[in-house]
């Protein structure tokens, strides 16, 4: 059985695999989004501090947490590419990244946004944010180092090696940046609490995170067998699925 | 490269020396940049005032923040040179194949490094500090910061040097990858001063300061001898 | 957005009054669908990129 799954470390198995499950991660994605959408707009009541301002939590928090989760699985894959000296593993690393930045960017766009109504300013350096920024800095440093390197294989390994760096380093980072904020403010602002959490709230927050974790999967896959197509482009069964490809379209 | 005599942990004990020797008379017959880097940090910390206004309170407040920044540029400037000079004779590739454990070549590297460019700029430090008008105890604090936190400069910074080896744009690619990576350092060295400042006994961040260089100590080599050996394989 | 319920409640949840309520978010519609909008464009861009990287490979 497990010899049947190890087929699909190879580019070439993986290809179709991929293949068959994208559109499924499309339909669970779309469909929880918008279960996530209605509660976050039909059922959470209206908070009594905040207004409706605090529904962008709804946004901020699952992207958020995609962002820090997308990492760990980024890191993961590049470790396990290191180790096992697998192609696929660093060819997936490669197709996390982008969609972590985007929720970074994300997480930083709409709590700039919610801390102007709630706090007053578009950006005040609170904890989370601070560490999401600076997660958005080694998404980046992560993606230049590898673009940075013609040959594939030494940037999917130097890139592992960053990003082996970079996901233990990040607890640490989080902590100093909170041991920082409160040197400096005193009472610790956190913009990420939310103040009664009613249930509805949590499972609006809960429904939004699945869907943005379907929506990262459909968007890793697709990435990664584009990634395929141009690393094995000098394999024959690339060659024959592309023109195949072609003639469907 | 002269070979230790003998094999096992005398080798392993000669090694070390040996390689910080060797980077430090290599590093002083161009002594140009060496005090390039010196002169860079002092200037930066300069230009802070220039950019924000002479007024000593906002300065005083601002030192720790602005003296710990110069010295992280100053670092990343500094670093691209680590084996960049070895890489382009090809001595790297033998110490890659060299009987010596790697990690240990690049410890020894990293402590040259700390000599010739962390070193100079902790001594340097309380200087800055007199023309922020720091008072006594802070200038020690700092200095005591700088002397813990600036090795860590030089460990993390040996693996973001040996990821960057050889490639385009290595620089500003270099700083990008490391620069993140210091903000714990940053946080605790400048945040110790800072606390200083306002009553706080610096004990505690000067302890995380050191926790994070025993952990540093053990990612940054790892990761360098790892890049290297990807780089040049 | 998804279909509103105008005027009636979904049990014991939100009861928005009309779609210019809705929008107005209680005075702080720029930053809900700033935030909500910015969201949806940057999904947009992800995807169509994924496309035109697919076109090329």
């Amino acid at each position: 059985m497990t010899s049947d799954l190890f087929r699909f470390a190879a580019p070439q198995a993986f290809f179709p695999l991929a293949g068959k499950l994208i559109p499924w991660f499309w339909v669970l994605a779309g469909v929880l989004t918008l279960a996530g959408l209605y509660v976050a707009f039909f059922v959470a009541p209206t908070d009594h501090q905040q207004g409706e301002a605090y529904r962008i939590i709804f946004i901020h928090v699952p992207a958020a947490w995609m962002s820090m989760f997308l990492y760990v699985v980024m890191a993961g894959w590049a470790g396990l590419g290191l180790a096992l000296n697998t192609r696929l593993s660093g060819m997936m690393a490669s197709a996390i990244a982008p969609t972590g930045a985007m929720f970074t960017f994300v997480a930083l766009w709409s709590g700039a946004l919610w801390g102007r109504p709630t706090w007053g300013a578009y950006w005040v350096w609170d904890a989370r944010l601070t560490s999401e920024l600076v997660l958005l800095f080694l998404y980046l440093g992560f993606i230049a180092l590898k673009s940075a390197i013609p040959d594939p294989v030494r940037a999917d390994r130097a890139g592992a090696i960053l990003a082996l760096v970079g996901v233990v380093n990040v607890p640490i980072i989080y902590f100093s940046v909170q041991w920082w904020n409160t040197l400096h403010q005193g009472a610790s602002v956190s913009l990420t609490r939310a103040p009664s959490m009613a249930s509805t709230m949590l499972l609006g927050m809960l429904l939004m995170a699945l869907a943005a974790w379907m929506y990262s999967i459909a968007t890793a896959l697709c990435r990664v067998r584009t990634i395929i197509l141009e690393r094995e482009r000098d394999a024959e069964w690339v060659r024959m699925t592309k023109d195949q490809m072609r003639a469907a379209a | 490269m002269p070979a230790p005599s003998s094999c096992g942990a005398d080798a392993v004990a000669q090694t070390f020396p040996l390689i910080v020797r060797r980077e430090l008379r290599l590093a002083l017959r161009r002594k140009g940049d060496v005090l390039n880097v010196l002169v860079f940090f002092v200037v930066v910390a300069s230009l802070f005032p220039l950019g924000v206004g002479p007024e000593p309170n906002q300065l005083r407040a601002m030192a720790a923040g602005v003296v710990w920044i110069a010295a992280l540029l100053a670092a990343v400037l500094s670093l691209p040179r680590l084996f960049a000079a070895d890489y382009a004779d090809g001595t790297l590739e033998q110490m890659l194949v060299s009987p010596q454990p790697l990690v240990v070549i690049v410890l020894a590297k990293a402590a040259a490094h700390w000599l010739l460019t962390g070193l100079p700029l902790a001594l340097a430090a309380p200087l800055i500090g007199l023309q922020y008008d720091l008072p006594a105890v802070a200038l020690g604090v700092l200095l005591a910061s700088l002397l813990i936190g600036t090795p860590v400069l030089s460990l993390l910074g040996a693996a973001g040097a040996a990821l960057t080896l050889g490639v385009r744009g290595g620089g500003a690619l270099l700083g990008l990858l490391v620069l993140p990576l210091f903000v714990p350092v940053l946080v605790f060295g400048a945040g110790a001063v800072t606390s200083t400042l306002i009553g706080i006994n610096p004990s505690a961040h000067l302890s995380l300061l050191g926790a994070f260089l025993a952990v540093s100590s053990l990612i940054g080599p790892w990761a360098a001898c790892a890049a290297l050996r990807v780089a040049l394989d | 957005m998804g279909a509103h319920d105008e005027g009636s409640d979904a049990g014991g949840g939100v009861n928005w009054g009309s779609l210019s309520e809705f929008l107005d978010m209680g005075g702080y519609g720029f930053y809900v669908w700033g935030s909500y909008g910015v969201t949806a464009l940057c999904i947009c861009l992800e995807i169509f990129s994924l496309k035109q990287k697919k076109e090329r490979a």
